[in-house]
């Protein structure tokens, strides 16, 4: 047998590879179905790992948690699942998460692909755990940028994320899906909707099969109207839009003044900032609107109405030039106006433009009446007294309430005539009062009502109430005179005797108070008659629409322009110097 | 084996045939070269190599490798004797890998005990020199060892020997050429060995066979093949009968 032994076969060769051991060392890359350095979990949930480094196959992978090794994989994958406190698994806290991985070399030897030799490449992450931490992203800012609105958020920090998605609403109930996200690493968006307006902002964040949500209102600032007079007779309307990469455009709108609405008169490009508004009415206030038109509304802003309500800015203004600050101006005949600025009468000459003259005091006092020719000035001062100034001779004196009545009783209504007699009303009583003797010349408390104003003739010795009533004085008594049922206007400042009437789009009549001849009619197709300038021989007229300006001889119209009236009475709120017309609130056109 | 016993039977006979001879005793021995099919081993090669995750290689497969040879021979009658045979042969396979990491290596070692009668028929003779047609019969006894071995790094992973054997009839007929000087007779020969396939065992469980992973055929020995070699003898007791 040893023989034998002796002479079985001997196997001697070997197969001997030369391999290159010196390999690079391999770039790893784990993807993981979560994206920080720390994972937060507060419900059942699942941690998965697949590993990749350029090709090479990986022997194992080892799951630790606070270093105690719960799973092992063959694989470069692999999955573990991790239930927080409430389901009674892990209680609530922080752990240390580590994943080894070890791939083969790649030389290609037997200890290559025995598994004995490669890298082994190790990775750490925080895990925190509590069953009731909110996982809900938050908006971290909503800000402009660069004529966008930016939406940036939180990272969603637990596992399994699928999705964002940002959502809008302008009133809480209906929603508009902006954009869905399903790179959990992207965290900004730009609303291409939005245009400066109110918005609450709406984040949901699935994951693990749950909806999470978190919302944020903002509001910027849509396109503002501005508006500054351009002329006597535009506006300059201005806006500045922050988001102008969203418009589409702007409608410019007016409002209609006898019913709810607005109606259009321009549609402009989104690149517009600014816009003419020409021959806007004069004497009433103008209120124009600006919408703006976004290039991608959402679904829910489809009719004009919810865009007008949340698009649009308005702005109010008034036609005409600003010449005083405020107050009724008081035309009388002649070349120049009054009027009063707080303390402060002022005498403004309309040929030159130029303020003349004016006279101040220290007391509370107001103007209720100027004489036709503008040489009294007339009105209370302090609520005690009158006070009355005389231009020509410049002395500003006052008269006690109680040396006319024997009490204080307010005076709110009066007129004066040329030659300071005035009349007066408080309460029901009438009281003519002549200013330069400081004498009670007659005063009558039978009536039965307050009168609407009162207006006196240029010699002192006819007034009118307003209800039609025309009086006159004769001595110490008052005698009512036959009614004339015809508007009154005024009386006739170059003749006493004379009173202005007309009848709407009918004529203006010169008619004698006593004989109730008519010296003069002049055709008008007005409602109201304003003002008359005898010195550029014009009367200022209006319809419910339209002012008109006609020539006092002829009757001719001179020139008309819009406007807009509530009323046909005649308020002394327009005055007609020569070529303007003033409005007591300070603004005046141009007829011309 | 019918065939087999019958042929035993007339080369017993054959003494009977031929009254007037010189009888002698020879012992020989030969040396020579062996070359086996072996094709189950060879497929069990190649399945090895086709497992392994690294590329081995095959780089022994079963070669020509020596054989022993011893016989006892009585010239019965002229022109036949027949005698006692025995022969030995071993070859093997390996499968290797080696790399400054480790080293593969699947080893296998067969060696086959072939034992029997041998006749011998004298054809043609000139002098000193005759040639014989040689028949050889018998029984065979073969073993495997195959070793599988892996080393990383010093270490070993795998360490696994297996020893199998296999049991079955053989037939070898063949041709020699001798020249006999005085008592030694030297020559060479060349023959062809068949034998019956028979299952391979594992050596200490007879229900454990070899067999074939990728298709769980059995896989049977095969030592047929030609040998050649050299062969001498010589005469220990020369009588005459007549």
């Amino acid at each position: 047998m040893l023989i034998c032994y002796s002479c079985e076969y001997e196997l001697k060769d070997v197969y001997y590879v030369d391999i290159d051991q010196n390999v690079n060392s391999p770039v790893s890359q784990i993807d993981l179905n979560f994206a920080t350095d720390t994972v937060y979990l507060n419900s059942p949930s699942t941690i998965e790992f697949n590993i990749h480094a350029s090709g090479h196959k990986f022997n194992w992978m080892k799951f630790y948690i606070n270093n105690i090794n719960y799973g092992t994989y063959f694989s470069n994958s692999g999955i573990f699942q991790i239930s927080p406190t409430y389901y009674n698994d892990y209680k609530n806290g922080v752990y240390l998460i580590k994943i080894e991985a070890f791939s083969n070399s790649g030389t290609g030897s037997i200890a290559d692909v025995a598994g004995a030799e490669g890298f082994l490449f190790e990775y750490t992450w925080v895990m925190v755990i509590n069953d009731e931490m909110n996982l809900a992203p938050q908006f971290k800012k909503i800000s402009r940028d660069n004529r966008k609105l930016s939406i940036e958020w939180e990272l969603y920090k637990g596992t399994n994320f699928e999705y964002y998605e940002i959502l809008k609403s302008n009133d809480g109930n209906e929603w508009f899906s902006i954009c869905k996200i399903y790179d959990q690493l992207t965290l900004n968006t730009f609303d291409p909707s939005y245009i400066g307006e109110k918005a609450i902002y709406r984040i949901i964040t699935q994951a693990n099969g749950v909806l999470y949500s978190r919302q944020a209102d903002y509001q910027d600032t849509i396109p503002q109207l501005r508006l500054v007079n351009f002329g006597d007779k535009s506006f300059k309307l201005s806006w500045k839009s922050y988001f102008t990469d969203n418009i589409a455009g702007y409608k410019i709108s007016v409002a209609k003044n006898n019913e709810y609405g607005y109606d259009l008169i321009a549609t402009l490009p989104a690149s517009d900032s600014t816009y003419i508004f020409q021959n806007g009415k004069f004497g009433t206030e103008s209120e124009l609107m600006l919408t703006t038109i976004p290039k991608n509304a959402p679904s829910y802003f489809s009719d004009d109405f919810n865009q007008k309500w949340y698009y649009s800015t308005k702005c109010k203004g008034n036609i005409g030039k600003k010449s005083f600050n405020d107050g009724i101006v008081y035309v009388p005949y002649g070349n120049r106006l009054i009027y009063q600025t707080n303390n402060t009468i002022f005498f403004y000459d309309y040929d030159s433009r130029l303020k003349t003259d004016s006279v101040s005091s220290n007391t509370n006092f107001h103007i209720l009446a100027v004489s036709p020719d503008g040489n009294y000035i007339l009105g209370y001062e302090d609520y005690t007294s009158f006070f009355i100034y005389d231009a020509s001779a410049r002395t500003w004196r006052t008269v006690p309430f109680t040396q006319i009545t024997g009490s204080l009783n307010y005076y709110y209504i009066m007129d004066i005539s040329n030659t300071g007699v005035a009349i007066l009303n408080a309460d029901k009583g009438y009281y003519v009062y002549d200013f330069v003797s400081n004498n009670l010349l007659a005063s009558r408390t039978d009536f039965d009502y307050i009168p609407l104003y009162l207006r006196i003739s240029a010699d002192g010795k006819y007034f009118y109430n307003g209800y039609n009533y025309y009086f006159q004085i004769e001595g110490n008594t008052i005698k009512q005179l036959p009614d004339i049922n015809l508007y009154f206007y005024d009386f006739n400042p170059c003749n006493p005797e004379e009173v202005i009437v007309y009848t709407p789009n009918g004529s203006i009549q010169f008619m004698n108070i006593i004989t109730r001849s008519i010296s003069r009619s002049i055709p008008i197709s007005s409602e109201v008659i304003h003002n008359i300038d005898f010195n550029a021989g014009r009367i200022l007229g209006s319809t419910k629409n339209e002012f008109k300006v006609y020539d006092l001889n002829t009757g001719n119209l001179i020139w008309s322009y819009p406007t807009y009236s509530q009323t046909n009475f005649v308020s002394y709120q327009f005055q007609l110097c020569k070529d303007v017309i003033y409005w007591y609130d300070g603004y005046s056109i141009n007829i011309e | 084996m019918k065939k087999c016993k019958l042929l035993l039977a007339l080369i017993l006979a054959l003494p009977v045939i031929d009254k007037v001879f010189a009888q002698q005793v020879s012992v020989g021995i030969g040396l020579g070269m062996c070359k086996s099919d072996m094709s189950g081993l060879k497929t069990i090669n190649q399945n090895v190599i086709n497992s392994l995750p690294f590329g081995a290689k095959q780089i022994e497969n079963f070669p020509a490798a020596r054989e022993y040879n011893l016989e006892l021979v009585v010239s019965l009658v002229n022109r036949y004797s027949a005698g006692f045979y025995y022969n030995f042969f071993s070859t093997g396979s390996r499968i290797s890998l080696k790399d400054y990491s480790g080293e593969f290596s699947f080893d296998n070692i067969s060696s086959n005990h072939s034992f029997g009668l041998i006749n011998k028929f004298s054809v043609v003779g000139r002098k000193a020199f005759l040639v014989q047609f040689t028949l050889a019969l018998g029984f065979y006894n073969s073993t495997f060892k195959l070793a599988e071995e892996l080393e990383v790094y010093d270490t070993v992973i795998v360490s696994d020997d297996y020893k199998f054997k296999s049991q079955g009839m053989f037939f070898r007929p063949g041709v020699t050429v001798l020249y006999s000087f005085k008592s030694i007779t030297i020559g060479l020969y060349g023959t062809y060995n068949i034998n019956t396939h028979n299952d391979i065992y594992l050596d200490d469980d007879n229900n454990s066979k070899l067999t074939d992973e990728t298709n769980g055929d059995k896989i049977k020995t095969d030592w047929g093949g030609f040998q050649y070699g050299v062969i001498t003898s010589i005469n220990i007791i020369n009588f005459k009968q007549k």
